[in-house]
């Protein structure tokens, strides 16, 4: 559905010299050079700080780009990306482009909402339904913007925090993720279009989930996302991202950065649920997902805490990660990520010890169906004023039929001796005395399936936001249907 | 054909010099061998910390030493064994390298000290020996070197055949250098009344800078069982390396139980490799020591390629000083049914580091796998540093894996306990450090090795 929209506006683009004045274009043509970049920040009127940040990643990408290409680590496989065969900007679609109303939306997609148990308004929100139609969610998202506001809590997109905030952009802008930290990271320096920004001031605790559901701002914020999040000291902020829908995305390739500051004794939570598009059964098609997400602990007793439930893209990799630089500080990483058909994820995270008695908790499970190879590559790090520092990892995977995958890499390095780091992985399968048990009680046996795997993910589930917690549940259902049996 | 650099220029003038002296020696194929193994090591060149595989143990000490290589085994006087193994029956080979550069008489045979049992089932040296038992050239304990001067069959059938050197720099320079080393083989249903000891004795003696390249060939007939004893010692503080590379075969149901012991001297590098292929039903017990040297790095890989093989591996490694220690292990589940099982355990004092590195892969067709793998580690100082990684990569669904790793350090109630009960802080140290060590040294069955090895891991610790 989308794909039609999508293909006639690249068809309408074509390469113009002296485009960098012609701020009124919807588009630039595909490939990447200095002048994009310029264009970019120019569009989007930032001022000039910002565009230097661009421009040296930019360079520093480049240089990446001659040397060494992208990192080749990870368990992946992929065709080369031709980097100069992207469009790195464009204006966001407008909603008249849209389908008029639910009827115009294809079928198999409202079948999918259905088993998700989608609420209606939110289905006409998700399959992209014109404006005054979904005018339910919108005036739901001015009324929780006026509220956040009266607390003192920005929640706004990266491109109005340039402009309303710059001070705290400037500040925290790169200094969890810097330009340079890794190919995927420097190319969303140099080209990100917008994404999402909240600061939470001190001693605040944010009163509501703060949701792309109800996305504030920017709809469409495109393949180069990058999310700021800082809760200032003593305050709280739960956010999540992504939806249990399925979304359809033509933007092959998507290299998001996300970014969370937290000071002294502030928690951010940060859960995420990701099904893009996973390509067909044979692999054709589906996103690339290649994200850097990293927190810092700044503060003394600060707690950041990932989850995780992916179960969408053709190819993941990312690594959500915290640096526990205050002392005190708690990192949590807990992740579910599923391949079936030909998708194939690479996930994990790191926890870098640097302040005394910080405390980090993995657990990470890992499902493959049909063709799926799933990958977990974490690292703990323990430096060496890292005193007492605490660490529990748990990687368990669970292989549904004999033509999948799954992987295990932690790396543990410890400077460090006082340090406890335990690490546990196993891998097994659906235990056929297990089936066997719940057959006999009457469960079907698709059901007694779906409550195993429900049983396996469970630790992770229960970190979720409740009505988050349910929906994954469904999503793993869809996810891995037809896989069992 | 790439440039060799300036770091591999004396390997390929030493290989030359090899090739034309042992060019009479066997048959062509071990000419070809070396040669295609000094063309891989040409393009490999050495490894650096970027390669994943070498990401904690560099080798630019070893790179810039520029070492020549020992490649006369010199025999003489009977050199005590520096690992104080005790009085034990066996069939012992002792290859001393040494700087000299005279050839002896090559290895010496004998029996453990205090026993003089079975010097009748030692024949002539470089013919085939008889054990109790087995038929007239069943077995053969000695030299690879003469194995290899008697184009013996199952040398070429096997030799380099196992232990791949494609992606793998140090098995290409051993293999471009395979000259001698120990060879040991059992034929069908042999079951040998004692171990096999071999010590390999790297002592530069006046000259240092040196490397040794040792090559040990064990094959393990069908229904046969051996206890082999594979020891490393050096003597020197001079900085030389001992590369070595094991080439183990299992046939169908044989049995293998393999102490690889390392202590080297204070100066060099033991760059160790050992890869074992098992057939059907064979069984391998893998117990692995290390102490001393400045940097080891002990390889070993599994290939399990028979149905119903079972893999055993223990390791212990105790470090200090600035000593650096990589242990590295790859069981390879490629048939059903198999089984394999790991502990590794380290010991880490001073500014000690030690890596860890332990894969298993099941493969598609490995259904019904049982894979087990533990690696523990305690820190002792506050200098010390660890890095480990194990490593599962699944790719059958019906199997049962897992691993795990803890890092920690002495605890404090067990500490406790000991002194409220009069002991000194040393001692108690020494007991719970003894503990955690005898998980490994316990699975050690010749009884006075067992011992000798304990004294010397209690050693290693400064009170």
């Amino acid at each position: 559905m989308a794909k039609t929209e999508l293909d006639s506006e690249l068809v309408g683009s074509e390469y113009k010299y002296g485009f960098v004045t012609d701020i009124e274009a919807e588009h630039v043509p595909p490939g990447l050079s200095e002048d994009v970049v310029r264009l970019i920040s120019a569009k989007k009127d930032e001022p000039e700080w910002l565009l230097d940040w661009r421009l040296r990643a930019y360079r520093y990408w480049t240089k990446l780009e001659k040397s060494e290409a992208e990192p080749k680590w990870a368990n992946v496989h992929y065709p080369p990306i031709d980097y100069q065969d992207i469009i790195y900007y464009s204006a966001p679609k407008s909603r008249k482009d849209g389908p008029k109303s639910l009827d115009e939306v294809d079928p198999e997609l409202l079948a999918t909402y259905d088993k998700l148990g989608v609420p209606l308004h939110e289905r006409e929100a998700l399959a992209g339904v014109a404006v005054d139609s979904v005018f339910d969610s919108v005036s739901v998202a001015t009324t929780f913007k006026d509220k956040l506001a009266e607390m003192g809590i920005i929640f706004c997109s990266f491109s109005e925090a340039v402009r309303e905030h710059p001070e705290l952009v400037r500040q925290y802008l790169g200094s969890v993720v810097p330009y340079s930290d890794n190919f995927f990271a420097s190319l969303n320096s140099a080209v990100f279009s917008d994404g999402s920004f909240c600061y939470v001031p001190k001693g605040v605790r944010c009163p509501m989930e703060l949701s792309t559901y109800f996305r504030i701002n920017a709809a469409q914020t495109g393949q180069f996302e990058r999310t700021l999040i800082v809760a200032d000291a003593g305050s709280y902020v739960s956010y999540l991202e992504g939806c249990t829908a399925p979304m359809r995305d033509e933007n092959q390739l998507h290299a998001a950065v996300v970014e969370l500051v937290a000071l002294e004794d502030a928690q951010i939570k940060y859960s995420t649920v990701q099904n893009w598009y996973p390509g067909d059964k044979d692999g054709k098609g589906g996103i690339y997902n290649f994200v850097t997400k990293r927190g810092k602990c700044a503060g003394r007793n600060s707690k950041i805490s990932w989850t995780q439930v992916e179960t969408g893209s053709a190819i993941t990799w990312k690594y959500p990660s915290c640096i526990l630089q205050g002392d005190d500080s708690v990192g949590e990483f807990y992740s579910v990520a599923v391949t079936n058909n030909r998708q194939q994820a690479d996930t994990g995270t790191k926890m870098l010890h640097v302040g005394r008695n910080t405390r980090s908790t993995i657990i990470s499970k890992g499902i493959s169906a049909g063709h799926g190879q799933n990958s977990y590559r974490g690292l703990v790090k323990v430096l060496k004023g890292a005193d007492n520092a605490r660490n529990y990892s748990q990687c368990d995977s669970l292989l549904m039929g004999s033509e999948c995958g799954a992987h295990t890499f932690p790396y543990l390095e410890v400077k460090n001796n006082s340090a406890h780091i335990e690490h546990e992985a196993s891998t097994s399968k659906i235990g056929e005395d297990q089936i066997f048990y719940c057959r006999q009680r009457g469960i079907k046996e698709e059901d007694a399936v779906s409550m195993i795997v429900n049983g396996f993910c469970r630790e992770v589930f229960r970190e979720l936001p409740m009505e988050f917690a349910v929906e994954a549940q469904r999503l793993l259902d869809v996810s891995l249907e037809g896989s069992v049996g | 054909m790439t440039e060799a650099s300036a770091e591999q220029q004396g390997y390929l003038e030493d290989f030359e010099k090899l090739a034309a002296r042992a060019s009479r020696n066997g048959g062509a194929w071990v000419g070809d061998l070396r040669r295609r193994a000094m063309d891989r090591f040409r393009s490999l060149g050495f490894p650096t910390t970027r390669d994943e595989e070498w990401k904690y143990t560099s080798l630019e000490g070893l790179r810039r030493a520029r070492l020549r290589t020992i490649d006369t085994v010199t025999g003489g006087a009977r050199r005590h064994d520096p690992f104080d193994s005790g009085d034990w029956e066996r069939y012992e080979l002792m290859f001393p390298w040494t700087g000299e550069g005279k050839t002896g008489p090559g290895v010496r045979e004998g029996r453990g000290r205090g026993s003089d049992a079975g010097n009748a089932n030692v024949a002539e040296k470089g013919s085939n020996r008889v054990a109790a038992g087995a038929r007239d050239g069943d077995v053969f304990i000695g030299r690879l070197a003469d194995a290899v001067e008697l184009r013996l069959p199952w040398v070429e059938a096997h030799l380099g055949r196992h232990a791949d050197y494609d992606g793998h720099a140090l098995r290409a320079l051993n293999t471009a250098f395979v000259e001698d080393g120990a060879a040991v083989r059992l034929g069908r249903g042999v079951d040998l009344d004692r171990p096999v000891h071999m010590v390999f004795l790297a002592d530069a003696g006046q000259e240092s800078n040196r490397i040794v390249h040792p090559r040990t060939l064990v094959v393990v007939g069908a229904g046969s069982r051996l206890t082999l004893v594979e020891a490393y010692a050096g003597s020197g503080g001079a900085v030389g390396c001992t590369n070595a590379v094991t080439e183990i075969v299992l046939e169908d149901d044989a049995e293998l139980d393999h102490y690889r012991l390392v202590r080297e001297g204070g100066g060099t590098f033991h760059l160790g490799s050992v890869q074992v292929h098992q057939s059907r039903n064979s069984r391998y017990r893998s117990h692995s020591v290390i102490t001393g040297g400045a940097m080891t790095r002990v390889e070993l890989n599994a290939l399990l390629d028979g149905e119903g093989a079972d893999c055993l591996l223990q390791g212990l490694y105790v470090a200090g000083g600035s000593q650096h220690v990589d242990s590295r292990t790859a069981i390879e589940h490629a048939k059903p049914h198999g089984t394999s099982s790991e502990l590794y355990k380290g010991v880490l004092n001073d500014r000690a580091r030690a890596v860890f590195n332990g894969k298993i892969v099941v493969r598609k067709e490995a259904q019904k796998t049982d894979a087990r793998q533990s690696n523990r580690n305690l820190m002792l100082s506050r200098d010390a540093e660890i890095d480990s990684k194990p490593q599962l990569e699944i790719l059958a669904d019906d199997v049962r894996c897992a691993h795990g790793t803890t890092i920690g350090q002495l605890e404090e109630d067990e500490m406790f306990y000991l002194r409220s009960r009069g002991l000194d802080a040393a001692v108690a140290r020494k007991l719970l450090v003894h503990g955690f060590a005898s998980e490994i040294l316990d699975g050690v069955a010749i009884e006075p090795l067992r011992d000798g090895l304990t004294n010397r891991v209690l050693s290693e610790l400064r009170a």
